[in-house]
């Protein structure tokens, strides 16, 4: 069995291919393709905080302005039904006789929705401390608290919406809260009218078209959605008060025909 | 002088003598009936002397030495070693080997004899699928191996969908495909006429060599090769046939429908009816109506398949060599432009450069068309009702073709006319393939001691074109601007493996070991484009360039997966008797955060015929007993879930200063979204207890085999609280268990030979644990609960139908939601006097629990015949089809629901009414809180294939003997049965792992005519 000499240098050359091959113990650490690292805000860059708030209004446009979301809300304020018989079914059931199938799979939606609102909310007022964190001056400090009342009425609008379409809910104090028990509904309003009275303290009470960026939510958001709220506690004299200051204001006026208000001037 | 002398004459006496000590050979070689066998190798051992009988089964050796033992060997006979012992002529009758036990099997990295194996492989020969008309090799499978569900699709090149032994995956389950030592997802490229045969490595003690890829099973594959001292053998293989829609499902005509919606709801549907009636004509009083449109008519044709393959091998003493081309054309039985033209290239050459060196080289190129049907058509022929016709000139505002809409008998969202959406409909892929693979083979210690290196790169390109051209049907049914998409995908891979192979054998030891060595990577490119008003008349305008440029998007991806294995396999075998083989796998994967994986597997098996107390009994010719263990990884689970970054951009921003006609701008904004997991791969283990049986000379064989698999670390994605995204983890844990049984008997009469072959295997699939303390997570269409089968359909159990007012005003329930007589009586689980939620129960699962084939076949004198069946039991599927009402109430109804509808009392008690099939409380909208009327039974009998064959053998064309020519007729798939109202049990698609029916391509039925010429 002797082994011929040129299969010595066989063996050798291909137990140093192995070798070479045997490689880099770094040959496996690659980075995955198209992976972006995850994106980290720079909190000294203050001028940038209301970012964080245009987050937030982004998810009424997502969440809340989805359609299940907006119809069943729309619904359950008792507005108009529009008789359909051959749309879905459940929808035709809740619409024309109240009656509701909570495995339908709009009930899910409208809950996980009104949710994503809320929790966006909480994270954007943990990355508002983040940046308050930086802040200076006084001025930023006062936009810092307005910026916070806004995105506390977003959070307020999302729980009163809880509370009215499924009425006993769990209030999320964090974002990595396990204990999921209702709350009843009462305590759900409370917890809405805190973050409005923050609001209405910190957010300048003027037009929403008169904010810093138009058409955000103001202190006179904040109040009219308490003053809703205090309605459906049954508290009228608050209601009372808070409409009356609002009126007074002057700030608004009645459009002079309603039916006007859903025209545009010169189209049918 | 003397010396002189004496050297001459031994110089003389040597030269005498060695002149003597070499001979030629030669001689006849026949089969026990006289016949004379073409083409058995007959070959020297220890040298390279060899040829291969001709025509008339004689051969001839040269320079045979006297102590030669010549070996003879042909497929499907007992080879034989016979000592030369000076003879110059040596003739040969070769017996059937019905034992088979010392076919070559091929294993991962190497290959085995069968009676050495230690664990249940199956092998398909190539020539059991060729003559099959599928465009893909997997889809010839269905029904020929036990423990291997072949579930397929009716679309032209599409491939099927493949589980072997059970589910073990939530997210991905399919086999690995190993080609010539390249790693596949699909081997749908490949021709049936490409490959030389299948091994199947359903346990894990065979697939641990593979390691990480290898926890749904492995598939060899191995393409033809050419043999040596063989003469070039050229084969033609071609046949021609047509496709036939089965099984239709019946629809209800116009009357049936109008009488339906009549009982339901007259109020809200008759304006519908006597829409119809204005426009086509017809008779409301009479509900008959002047259109009558049977869609399914309307979408169908007869289709062509044809298959060309054209083989050419061979080989000398040195080399071996093999080159093939095949050309598939499938068109699709939807009316409209789809079909699937592939065309393949092969070549293999093997050349022993030395004695100690072999290097050979080995290409597949495929380049195919495919030109894509919108399934979408199929749900939108099930849904319209007939009550329009397909063509209506009096619409001018339909263009470019007049098409009926269904806007015009006031049917608005959710129906579209199918025979429009067939039509407007341009998508095609064009594929380009080529595998190449180089090996280099040394002998470094001839007969014990080899080493291969091999280098396998494979290059696929896709590309596809999607132009929609704009079109008006109906408000639903339109498009404005033109629209083109294209897409490229590319895949490079590589992968070098070096084997060294040791075998041995001391006195009664045998002893095997295999060490080896592989790196990998595999990466994909994905690039797409997308361009709006693109000129759409010629093919040639279709480019993104043309199009409007402030419409064109863009976007692309990329992965890239680098992996390095060591490997070892070590063997030992007792006097044949005892066997033993471990192997172990460690292998390290880029794709993962964890990067390395171990995965060992052992068997052992006892050759108990070949015991002392075995020999001479006439009950046993051959009983094998093994147990085998192995672990296994699946890498196909993503590497990751969630998003860890902030999201920004339009999505994240609200847009500010909108007042009155403004449209107002966004004001960048950002959202933390961030839930993320690592994921590993899943891990299987798996235990196999066999037993190999034959007897009655071999005529009879039994292989019984039992396994349970337990799938753990499952990636599961349970919904988070409140929130509901989902979030992927390694929680799950499934067990898959049952038996593979397969029984064979082949026997012969004088000259007509016979066989009969069944194979059954059972299935327990069960949910073992998820996370935690968790017991179910509901998906959108199935549950996976602990303690039942994967992916079971989730609802109320039917006990009946409401038959009188009297019951009504009985039962609490249905008093408190408003129901009436022909509505569903669901079961009270929990007895609490209403029903929710909690009254659900599991109703089943698409896993079959029994699958089952029966086989049998003939051949007397020159002809042939073959008939396979096969069947499933125990599965279940949901009949999404009709669930999709809870969207639209005057969808179309199938012929069954009317004709079984409850009517009035006593008229049936499974069937609801027409009314109540417009009800939410009969029809759901969530499959999982559905009922069991939508989950049918999926039980299948079906015939697969009827084949019928004549061989004319030695035609004389003058001059020349053409070795044969075989004529044969196919049927595939001719006769399906099956209870369920679908067109096919067998769904794939997205969703055809959970059994959900909707918009399944029809199965076809196809009958050919093959010629196969041996030149």
């Amino acid at each position: 069995m002797k082994i011929k000499f040129h299969k010595i240098i066989l063996a050798a050359a291909l137990g140093l291919s192995m070798a070479t091959a045997l490689p880099s113990c770094d040959y496996l650490d690659i980075e995955p393709e198209k992976t972006l690292p995850g994106e980290s805000v720079d909190y000294t860059q203050t001028e940038d905080m209301y970012s964080v708030v245009s987050g937030c209004y982004s998810t009424i446009r997502r969440n809340n302005m989805h359609w299940i979301v907006n119809l069943l809300t729309i619904i359950r304020d008792g507005d108009v039904w529009s008789g359909r018989v051959d749309d879905q079914g459940d929808l035709v059931a809740m619409g024309n006789r109240y009656q509701y199938n909570s495995s339908w799979w709009g009930i899910g939606e409208t809950w996980r929705n009104y949710y994503q609102m809320i929790r966006i909310s909480n994270e954007a007022l943990t990355m508002l401390d983040e940046y308050a964190k930086n802040i200076t001056n006084d001025n930023d400090m006062k936009k810092y608290r307005s910026y916070c009342g806004e995105v506390r009425i977003i959070r307020a609008l999302a729980y009163y919406r809880l509370a009215q379409f499924f009425g006993n809910v769990p209030i999320l104090n964090n974002n990595y809260q396990d204990d999921f028990t209702p709350s009843v509904r009462n305590v759900v309003y409370e917890y809405a009218l805190l973050d409005l009275e923050y609001a209405m303290t910190n957010t300048p009470k003027v037009r929403p078209n008169q904010m810093e960026h138009v058409g955000a939510f103001s202190g006179y958001t904040a109040q009219t959605l308490a003053a809703k709220i205090y309605y459906q506690m049954g508290d009228y004299e608050k209601v009372k008060t808070l409409t009356d200051e609002m009126i007074n204001s002057g700030l608004f006026e009645l459009y002079p025909d309603y039916y006007q208000l859903w025209k545009i001037p010169g189209r049918l | 002088m003397k010396k002189h002398i004496y050297l001459l004459l031994i110089a003389l006496f040597c030269g005498v003598a060695s002149a003597m000590a070499q001979k030629t050979v030669s001689g006849n070689v026949t089969d026990t009936s006289g016949e004379p066998l073409i083409g058995v190798s007959v070959t020297v051992e220890g040298s390279k002397i060899g040829a291969v009988t001709d025509i008339d089964g004689n051969y001839t050796l040269k320079n045979v030495p006297n102590d030669a033992t010549i070996k003879f060997a042909y497929f499907g006979m007992a080879s034989q070693d016979i000592k030369s012992n000076g003879r110059t002529t040596i003739n040969v009758e070769m017996k059937e080997d019905n034992l088979r036990l010392d076919e070559v099997v091929v294993i991962g990295y190497g290959s085995a004899k069968a009676k050495d194996l230690t664990a249940p492989i199956t092998t398909v020969s190539g020539s059991e699928i060729s003559s099959i008309p599928s465009s893909s090799p997997m889809a010839a499978l269905a029904g020929k191996v036990p423990g291997v569900n072949v579930i397929n699709s009716g679309a032209p090149g599409a491939g099927p969908t493949v589980q072997i032994r059970g589910l073990g995956s939530f997210t991905a389950s399919s086999p690995l495909y190993v080609v010539d030592g390249m790693f596949y997802d699909d081997i749908n490229w490949l021709n049936n006429d490409d490959i030389q045969d299948i091994s199947i490595l359903k346990d894990a003690s065979a697939a641990a060599i593979y390691g990480v890829k290898a926890a749904n099973g492995v598939v060899l594959v191995t393409t033809k090769k050419g043999a040596k001292y063989q003469d070039a053998k050229i084969t033609y293989n071609g046949y021609v046939g047509i496709q036939k829609a089965t099984n239709l499902l019946k629809m209800c005509n116009s009357h049936e429908y109008a009488t339906m919606l009549m009982e339901a709801d007259p109020k809200a549907y008759s304006s519908f009816l006597e829409a119809s009636i204005a426009n086509w004509g017809g008779n409301m009083d009479n509900l008959t109506f002047g259109a009558d449109t049977d869609w399914y008519d309307e979408l169908l044709r007869t289709a062509v398949i044809t298959n060309h393959n054209l083989n050419i091998s061979g080989g000398s003493e040195r080399a071996t060599y093999s080159l093939g081309m095949s050309y598939l054309y499938q068109n699709g039985i939807m009316k409209a432009d789809n079909d699937y033209e592939r065309l393949n290239f092969r070549a293999q050459v093997d050349y022993e450069a030395t004695n100690w060196l072999k290097v050979g080289f080995n290409g597949v190129f495929s380049n195919s068309t495919q030109n894509n049907a919108n399934s979408n058509a199929w749900q939108q022929a099930f849904n319209l009702p007939s009550i329009i016709p397909v063509y209506d000139e009096k619409n001018g505002a339909t263009y470019p073709e007049k098409f009926a809409s269904p806007e015009t008998v006031g049917f608005t969202n959710n129906f579209n006319n199918p025979v429009a959406t067939a039509k407007y409909n341009n998508a095609r892929n064009r594929n380009y393939q080529a595998m190449t693979n180089f090996f280099a083979d040394f002998t470094l210690i001839p007969q014990k001691l080899t080493f291969k290196t091999s280098y396998g790169y494979d290059h696929a390109t896709t590309r596809s074109v999607n132009m929609g051209i704009p079109y008006y049907v109906s408000n639903n049914q339109h498009r404005e601007t033109s629209e083109l998409t294209k897409e490229s995908s590319q895949w490079n891979k590589w992968v070098w493996d070096n084997v060294l192979t040791y075998k041995d054998k001391f006195g009664k030891h045998g002893v095997g070991a295999m060490i080896g060595y592989s790196m990998r990577q595999e990466s994909y490119d994905f690039l797409k484009g997308t361009a709006q008003n693109v000129p759409y008349d010629k093919e040639q305008w279709w480019y993104l360039g043309n199009g409007d440029g402030d419409t064109r998007t863009s976007d692309d991806n990329g992965t890239r997966f680098r992996s390095q294995s060591y490997f070892a396999r070590l063997n030992y075998d007792f006097d044949s008797r005892y066997l033993l083989m471990f192997t172990f796998r460690a292998d390290g994967s880029s794709k993962y955060q964890e990067k390395w994986g171990y995965f060992p597997s052992v068997g052992a098996a006892w050759n108990i015929s070949n015991e002392e107390f075995m020999k001479g009994q006439k009950w046993a010719d051959f009983l094998k007993f093994r147990v085998s263990w192995g672990m296994l990884g699946n890498d196909k689970v993503a590497a990751s879930d969630g998003f860890a970054s902030i999201s920004s951009g339009n999505n994240a921003s609200g847009i500010f200063g909108s007042m009155g006609n403004g449209i107002g701008t966004p004001v960048s904004g950002i959202y933390d979204n961030s839930f993320f997991s690592w994921l590993r791969w899943e891990k299987v283990a798996e235990t196999n207890v066999g037993l190999s049986y034959q007897t009655l000379n071999g005529r009879l064989s039994a292989d019984v085999d039992w396994f349970y698999r337990l799938t753990t670390e499952a990636v599961i994605s349970p919904a988070t609280p409140i929130f509901g995204n989902t979030l992927a983890g390694n929680w799950g844990e499934i067990l898959n268990t049952g038996f593979d049984i397969t029984l064979n008997w082949n026997d012969r009469v004088g000259d007509f030979k016979y066989y009969v072959g069944a194979n059954l295997s059972t299935l327990h699939n069960e949910v073992k644990s998820l996370r935690g303390g968790l017991q179910y997570i509901i998906g959108g269409h199935t549950v996976n609960m602990v303690g039942e089968r994967m992916n079971s359909f989730y609802g109320y159990e039917i006990e009946g139908v409401y038959q009188n007012q009297a019951e009504i005003d009985a039962d609490p329930i249905a008093v408190a939601n408003g129901l009436e007589p022909g509505d569903f009586k669901y079961k009270d689980q929990d007895g609490n006097g209403s029903i929710d939620g909690n009254d659900r129960v599991t109703l089943g699962s698409y896993l079959p629990s029994l699958s089952y084939a029966l086989n049998f076949g003939f051949s007397y004198k020159n002809f042939d015949f073959a008939i396979s069946t096969m069947g499933q039991a125990g599965a279940k599927m949901f009949n999404r089809k009709r669930q999709l009402r809870f969207a639209q109430s005057n969808f179309n109804f199938d012929h069954d629901q009317f004709k079984h509808r409850w009517t009035g009392e006593g008229s049936t008690n499974k069937y609801p009414s027409a009314k109540a099939l417009t009800k939410s409380w009969n029809v759901s909208s969530s499959a999982t809180a559905s009922n069991d009327y939508f989950v049918e039974s999926a039980d299948f009998f079906r015939i697969q294939n009827i084949t019928l064959g004549y061989t004319f053998r030695n035609i004389k064309m003058g001059n020349y003997t053409m070795p044969g020519i075989r004529l044969s007729l196919t049927a595939d798939r001719p006769f399906s049965f099956f209870s369920a109202n679908t067109f096919s049990p067998e769904l794939t698609g997205s969703d055809g792992v959970h059994g959900w029916d909707t918009q399944v391509y029809p199965l076809t039925s196809t009958y050919t005519f093959g010629v196969q010429l041996d030149f």
